[in-house]
Order: C-alpha cells, then structure tokens, then sequence
C-alpha cells in the first residue's frame, strides 16, 4: 500500500513536472545556468521521480523483523519502533576498585565511533569470543589514559548483563535491577594496586555466569 | 481522466510545487546546507579518521560502500574525507557548481556510507545527503555565488524561474517521505497499533537511559522524571505519529510547511532532552529551512 501510493505520488509528480513544459506561465529566466527548455524540464522530472522513489522503496522493508538489514543513505527508518522486553542485555565494561567496589566504565576504552557504534562493535566481538582480547585492551587503554575519575579501578571485566528496564528507572541500586553477569573477558589494569582477596564481586572465570 | 482536467491538475499542482521564486531561495539553501557540512565534517573529522581505523572485523559495508569486500586503507578514506571538506567550500562559495555540486554531492554520499559501515547505521545524516543531492543537481548557484559574480557581475541577479521554487519543493518532498517512512514503521515494528497508547516510547526511553548508563555515559534526568507518567508519552506518541504519518501535507500548503517545520524541530529537541539523543543536522534546523523558504503559490492562471 505505502509502495503503492508512493508511486502514485512520484508519477504524478513527474507528470506535472513534465506538464510544465505546456505551461506558459513558465517565462524561460535569462541566465539562469540551466536553459529552461522542455528536455530540462523532463530531466528534472525524471531525477525528482528517481529520488522520491528510491526515497521511498525501503519501504518494502517495513514490518519485515530485525532481520532487515538497513541502508543509507535509503532507510526504511526502524529506529524507535521496536517492541521492547522489560528487561534488556548491554554488553559493556565494568571496572573494580581496590576495595571490591564495582561500576561501568566508559565504552571509550572498549573502540572508537560513539556509543552506539561501539555498542553494537563489542556486542558482536563477544560474541565471536573476543572477549578477554577487549578486557587485555581496555585495561592496558585505562592505564594510559589515566583519567583522574578511573584511578581507582584495578581490574576490568567486559560483561553482558542483563538488567530489568523499570527497577532501574525508579532508581533502584544496580543488585536490585541486575539479573544476570556474564564475563566474557577480564584483566588487570597494569601498574595498579592488587585486588584484596575475595573483593571481586564478579570473579575473574571467563565465561562465569551470576544469577539473581 | 479527461485531459483537460489532467491539465488543470498538472497546472494546480505546478503553482504549488513549482511556484516563480527568485534565484536567492536555492542559493540560501546551498549555503546553509554546505556550511553545515563543513562544520559537521569538520568538527567530527577526529572521530571519522578513528572510525577509518577500526577493526576490519567489524566492516559491514552499506550503501554505495557495498563495492568495497574489505576497507579502504585509512589514509584514502581520510583523503576521500578531506576532499568532501573541499569540494564543500566550493559548492557553498559557489564555485563552478555544475562540476563541483555533483561531485561534492557524491563525496558526500561516499564518505557517510563509509562511516556508517562500521557496525552501526546512523539516520542523523540521512536528510542531508538528501538535500545535497538535491542542490548539487539544480541551478543553486545562479545568485549569492562565485558562478554569478562571475557570469552576472552580481551576487543578486533578479531572474525568476519555477526552477527555483521547484528546488526547496523537492528536497521537502524527500524529507517529507522519509518521516512518513519512520511513522510507519512503529506500525510495522512489532507493537502495531499499540505504538499509539505511548507505551513503547516509554520503553524506549528506559532502555536508552539504560545502556547509556552501562556504558558510562550519563542519561538524561528529565527522562526519568517523565517515566512514572505515562499519559505524557501517550500524549507523546500520538504528537509524533501525527506528525509523521501526517508529513506529506507539508507539500499540499506552505503554511502546513511551515507548521509541520515547527513540530519537527520541537520534537527532535524533546528527543534531545529526554534521551540525549541528537540528530544534529534536525536540531540545527538547517533540515526545515527548505519549508521555511518555500514560496506562496503563484496566482492562478487566468
């Protein structure tokens, strides 16, 4: 229907485009860089159609899963639309300090490109068992990068979680709104202080699984 | 259909879409779209270069970087970059347009693809590629242009043509479509119809501010200050849906135009307020100046 419409629409506007050309309330502009003759006009209608319409063909994409894969600069625009769990898994890096403390660090450490890219990035690269590969690189990053905020941090784990979406809207601490951690990847942050025994809330076992 | 009521539609339809404007309306439009370009290129010119440099494992091309089987090696890409930024200030200045508004259109479409072939395709940029398309293409460097003071010994030549009123038409056509894509999609997306009640928008807000704050990022307070409402993102929903399923009339009227402009602007600062999510080129409002150029009407014939 959408892809129906759309064409309708295009065809129509390459046909007014076209219908110009008998208009003569269309003076030809002295100048102008393009002439104004009946083959510009067709031309312009034909690259306008063009446009609209590849503009317009993802659409045949739409209700077609997550499995779609999507384009640019042709989308079919899936952002926002879909259906969300109560809860949600975020691969991501948490850091431990010295006296068992635990909390996320910035996904700078784990690539470049921003949050979303970096995101999906890591996401896939856990999956293929990159795991300990990115903990070895985000600690070694932490330690020279040296960011007053992450001084205290001695040991990274890359983690994929999975948290419940309301708790942690109402502000919940993270024990109440985390229902699974999955190491994937852990090291030590070099030239830092050792852990004290037993302060590591995670463990340091690849592939380790905590449920609540 | 009968012809003379094809002709009449044709001739309606040319005095709104196609309206007499001066060559000043595209010209505002190629500055202001080129000038953006170069600050946004510009200033994430770091961030791209890093891209440029990521693992391969993780290039998954898309668009015109399907060609490509493996990534360009990172200086070309840099290179390719750099060259958009050139070929940005020539198409913005207006210098030798119907050479450098296509190329720099291509670059453009080029260098984006590229980017977004690294695990994540983004859609703040979509609408520019657009709009440059669009400029790069039509006689938008007849005024306000190194072409023009050349040619005319002007920056202002006071030629009228449908042309020039044609050009904003198009690129709000393209703009236009693509929100009516988007608002359709939250019918297609899994929650159907339910999309309406505003219960997924909020599930989107959680799980943004979530993953945000995962990955050691800070979400937006306001975000979860609305939460426990949910009748504001029913209120939301419908807002946004309407304008989206409704973008198309934004042709049919340039005060509809401009009306649509006006609550496109102000949801994507709602989005940037509530989830910190930021489609800069929709933001700077530099998407829905075509709107807010587009000429009245010309008279009817007659």
């Amino acid at each position: 229907m959408v892809l129906s419409s759309a064409r309708t629409s295009v065809s129509f506007f390459v046909s007014t485009l076209t219908a110009m050309s008998h208009d003569a309330a269309s003076p030809r502009p002295p100048g102008a860089s393009i002439p104004d003759t009946a083959t510009s006009r067709l031309l312009a209608g034909l690259l306008t159609g063009a446009l609209l319409t590849a503009v317009a063909l993802p659409g045949r994409n739409l209700g077609g899963g997550t499995d779609v894969r999507d384009s640019f600069p042709f989308s079919h625009y899936p952002m926002f639309s879909a259906r969300r769990k109560s809860h949600y898994w975020v691969t991501h890096l948490l850091g431990i300090e010295a006296d068992g403390t635990s909390r996320p660090l910035h996904y700078s450490y784990l690539g470049t490109g921003g949050l979303n890219a970096v995101r999906r990035q890591v996401r896939r690269r856990v999956r293929d068992g990159d795991g300990p590969v990115l903990a070895e690189h985000a600690a070694a990053l932490l330690a020279r990068r040296d960011r007053p905020a992450d001084r205290g941090v001695v040991r990274v784990h890359v983690v994929r979680g999975r948290y419940l979406v309301d708790p942690f809207m109402r502000g919940r601490a993270r024990e109440e709104f985390t229902t699974k951690l999955r190491v994937s990847g852990s090291a030590d942050v070099p030239g830092r202080g050792i852990l004290r025994a037993g302060r590591d809330p995670v463990g340091d076992t690849d592939g380790e699984e905590g449920n609540r | 259909m009968s012809s003379s009521l094809m002709h009449r539609l044709a001739s309606t339809a040319r005095r709104h879409l196609a309206p007499q404007a001066p060559s000043t309306t595209p010209a505002l439009l190629r500055i202001a779209v080129g000038g953006y370009h170069l600050w946004h290129v510009g200033k994430r010119r770091k961030l791209y270069r890093g891209v440029h440099r990521t693992d391969a494992a993780s290039f998954d091309p898309v668009g015109a970087a399907r060609v490509l089987r493996r990534p360009l090696p990172p200086a070309v890409a840099d290179a390719l970059l750099d060259a958009s930024l050139l070929t940005g200030a020539l198409f913005t200045a207006g210098v030798a347009h119907p050479v450098t508004g296509p190329l720099h259109s291509a670059l453009q479409t080029w260098n984006f693809s590229y980017r977004n072939s690294w695990s994540m395709v983004f859609h703040h940029e979509n609408n520019l590629v657009l709009h440059t398309m669009v400029l790069g293409a039509s006689p938008a460097a007849d005024a306000l242009s190194v072409d023009a003071l050349r040619r005319d010994r002007t920056l202002l030549p006071t030629r009228r043509s449908w042309m020039y009123g044609a050009i904003p038409t198009v690129m709000n056509a393209a703009v236009s479509l693509t929100y009516l894509l988007a608002g359709i999609a939250k019918f297609t997306g899994g929650a159907g119809a339910s999309w309406a009640d505003g219960a997924n928008m909020r599930g989107q807000v959680a799980f943004d501010a979530l993953r945000k704050e995962m990955l050691g990022e800070e979400s937006s307070p306001l975000g979860r200050a609305l939460y426990p409402h949910q009748g504001l993102f029913t209120v939301m929903a419908a807002m946004s849906l309407v304008l989206e399923i409704g973008a198309p009339s934004a042709l049919v009227d340039h005060r509809l135009g401009r009306l649509f402009a006006l609550g496109a602007f102000s949801m994507h600062w709602g989005i940037k307020a509530i989830m910190r999510i930021t489609f800069p080129y929709n933001l700077s409002g530099v998407l829905y100046l075509p709107f807010l150029l587009m000429p009245p009407p010309d008279p009817r014939d007659g």
